[in-house]
């Protein structure tokens, strides 16, 4: 926040709270107490409409197991966790309209989600105008880079970290494909992705023929014109950012094709178990990149997080969001008891350097440009398991690269952080 | 059944005192609501905009957001790329909707009824493509993401109250001037186009002339309200420019009553408050919206202002 100055409005606002405090401690009206039991609001926008809700809607309930496991536990500071929870659509104007919501009409003190980086960057001009912090559990860079600011936070692992990660697992498993070929969804995401997996490859000084990068609308219903031009382009490997829906369109058209005997490796980078999961026994032996595998870790908090889904709800908790965030849940939590308060600077000190555990593992929020960053990025070729109904990672293929070693160095974000 | 619009006793009266209680709207509304006016007077200046077409010229353009939308575009691009004062920015985003819809009317004027529709239609998606595929101009389909509020001319417009007051003046001067256009013998003669186009060409009137002055009119005020929404909104996105975005103030028009002047306006409000109030609870408030919709060109076929001027006319001439 820039400099105080005292303001009409903050003086009306001192001078009326004051009178306030005067008149509850004349007529002996516990108006405090009576405050502090209100309950704490979080306001949440996530996608839970359209192809896109397989990853909307997990990430509503991962909140709401943060939610139940804290207000079991007695609440924040004794007061009581309440989620507002938004459909955004994941249509960035819409999201832009339920965010001034949350904040203006539900009065939150929080707002956190969004599964589209489209969505959550449109949000930042808000978060900054309200001063209300924002904390993203979608990848885009830009939250902790060129549009960094004290409100806007980012949960976990980034674009750039799992994009390169991709490609520090192709380089250590598949160092003979030379020929790869992009398809990404065309928005910040896509290009991001594509661009940071190049980075990745450069970085580990692998020789690298780029033979076709197409992007394909977001949400695209029909993708033979880009499988028949990745297979005609002769690509050994193939990367890609499509998520959720839009992959298993792809993979769905491109089986017939041929496609996944034709070209040596496909990887991508992110949201890949929730495809696995969405794909049942029409997956396809891919490497992929997951926020969150719930069989990666034997944690109690893992344990506790994937018992109470199955039980809450059907199914495993497979899409990273709901992970991304039940995580922020529990970080904005600790928080807020560490700054005592709910008072936005101080909660914004209190997560700058935060560590916690959630069941992604290990998590830090650095302070610098308030990136999320996670224990490790783990990526899995996908196999058969009689023991699921879905394709899981084949452990023998698990691939690691610490957080804090992928995470990009503070002199290349481009964030040029205000005082709060 | 067109029928000539009520005759308000005195307009200026009208104007003023709305003018003055919407004025007051923040000294008494919470910051949300606030917000809320603030669109439904953006939607409402596209919608009557549009009803310069559909309800008073006799038609019907599925293309009228490229005129919002370019406004829009344009404005953003100019506020965020240049260092123009905004009030400059403004009227150049408006002139060239203008340019927009003389240029796009030429061609389309040729064609009568369906193909004028579907060719606005396919000029609009021409839009959408270069705001969607243009990325390094227009950002695809993240779009222009953090439109700042900069002061007009001296006015400092920042700030949801700032900016309602702003709207609030430009809106109410625009409708205004759509106000006497329709009243004036240019607004005459399009009545009577919409009514019978062949008697009136067989006055000696240029209908295409005239048809085409309706277009640009529209296209103007739809620009006027494109390049309010987008510091409103501080994004604008392609799907500003798709064509589906278009039937929006159609069927505000039709809402509202499109053989009235005010009749979208009623339309508008209906509209915001529908939308807000039920994406509340469900994301599908486009089928309950279409439900109302129906029902009322099934049995209110003049729209709101129709159904209540019908009440104050049979009132008025009922049996004593």
């Amino acid at each position: 926040m820039a400099k105080k100055k005292i303001t009409r409005r903050a003086f009306v606002k001192v001078v009326g709270s004051g009178a306030l405090v005067a008149g509850a401690a004349t007529f002996g009206v516990p108006t405090l107490l009576r405050a502090s039991s209100k309950p704490i609001k979080f306001g949440q926008l996530n996608t839970t409409s359209g192809i896109m809700a397989s990853q909307g809607v997990p990430g509503m309930r991962g909140a709401q197991i943060a939610q139940e496991i804290i207000n079991q536990a007695g609440g924040i500071m004794g007061r009581k966790l309440e989620l507002v929870q938004e459909d955004d659509q994941v249509k960035p104007s819409v999201g832009v309209r339920k965010f001034r919501k949350l904040v203006l009409e539900d009065k939150v003190d929080f707002v956190f989600g969004t599964n589209s980086s489209g969505v959550g960057l449109a949000c930042v001009p808000l978060a900054n105008e309200f001063k209300k912090i924002f904390i993203s559990t979608s990848m885009s860079d830009k939250y902790t880079g060129s549009n960094c600011s004290p409100y806007v936070f980012r949960i976990g692992e980034s674009t750039s970290m799992a994009s390169k990660a991709s490609a520090y697992c192709m380089v250590a498993n598949e160092p003979g494909i030379k020929k790869w070929a992009g398809i990404n969804p065309d928005y910040v995401f896509g290009h991001e992705s594509w661009d940071f997996f190049k980075k990745g490859m450069k970085e580990k000084k692998h020789p690298v023929e780029i033979v076709k990068e197409s992007y394909s609308p977001f949400g695209s219903q029909d993708y033979k014109p880009y499988i028949t031009a990745l297979l005609e382009s002769k690509a050994e490997g193939v990367f890609t950012s499509l998520w959720t829906g839009d992959l298993i369109n792809f993979i769905k058209q491109a089986k017939p094709f041929g496609f996944f005997d034709k070209v040596k490796a496909f990887v991508n980078n992110t949201t890949s178990f929730a495809t696995a999961i969405g794909l049942g026994d029409q997956m396809v032996p891919f490497w992929g990149e997951a926020r969150y595998y719930p069989f990666y870790r034997d944690t109690e908090i893992n344990r506790k997080y994937i018992s109470m889904y199955r039980k809450k709800f059907d199914g495993y908790p497979g899409a990273d969001v709901g992970a991304e965030c039940f995580a922020t849940v529990m970080a904005l939590k600790l928080a807020i008891e560490k700054a005592g308060t709910t008072d936005t600077p101080k909660v914004i000190a209190a997560l700058e350097g935060l560590e916690f555990e959630v069941p992604e593992g290990k998590k830090w929020i650095r302070p610098e440009d308030h990136s999320g960053i996670d224990e490790v990025v783990l990526l899995g070729k996908f196999h058969r398991d009689s023991k699921y109904p879905f394709w899981v990672y084949d452990p023998k293929t698990y691939f690691t690269v610490p957080g804090k070693e992928i995470a990009m160095p503070l002199d290349q974000t481009g964030c040029k952080m205000a005082k709060p | 059944m067109p029928s000539k619009p009520q005759t308000l006793q005195n307009p200026i009266i009208w104007f003023l005192v709305s003018l003055v209680i919407l004025w007051a709207a923040p000294l008494f509304l919470p910051t949300f609501y606030v917000y809320l006016i603030t669109e439904i007077l953006i939607v409402s200046l596209f919608a009557v905009s549009t009803n310069v077409l559909l309800g008073f010229t006799g038609l019907l353009s599925f293309g009228q957001v490229a005129f919002f939308g370019s406004s829009a575009y344009a404005v953003s691009l100019l506020i965020k790329g240049t260092s123009l004062p905004f009030a400059a920015s403004f009227f150049i985003s408006v002139g060239l909707s203008a340019l927009a819809a003389l240029i796009i009317g030429l061609f389309c004027m040729r064609l009568r009824a369906f193909y004028f529709a579907i060719l606005t239609l396919a000029f609009s998606q021409i839009f959408f493509v270069v705001a969607y595929k243009w990325t390094s101009l227009t950002g695809g389909d993240d779009g222009i993401v953090g439109i700042p509020k900069k002061p007009f001319f001296l006015f400092d417009i920042n700030g949801p109250d700032a900016y309602y007051h702003f709207v609030l003046l430009v809106v109410m001067v625009s409708l205004a001037l759509l106000y006497l256009i329709i009243r004036s013998p240019l607004g005459e003669v399009l009545q009577a186009i919409r009514d019978n186009s062949e008697r009136t060409e067989f006055l000696g009137l240029q209908v295409r002339n005239y048809r085409l002055a309706s277009f640009v009119i529209a296209g103007t005020f739809g620009g006027v309200a494109g390049a309010l929404f987008a510091p409103f909104q501080g994004i604008v996105t392609p799907e500003l420019l798709h064509w589906s975005h278009s039937a929006e103030p159609l069927m505000i028009s039709l809402l509202g009553g499109m053989y009235f002047f005010f009749g979208p306006i009623a339309g508008a409000v209906i509209f915001v408050f529908i939308k807000e109030w039920i994406t509340g609870f469900t994301e599908y408030w486009m089928f309950w919206y279409g439900l109302l919709l129906m029902l009322l060109i099934m049995y209110l076929p003049g729209g709101i202002m129709g159904f209540i001027s019908e009440h104050i006319r049979r009132g008025k001439d009922g049996p004593k």
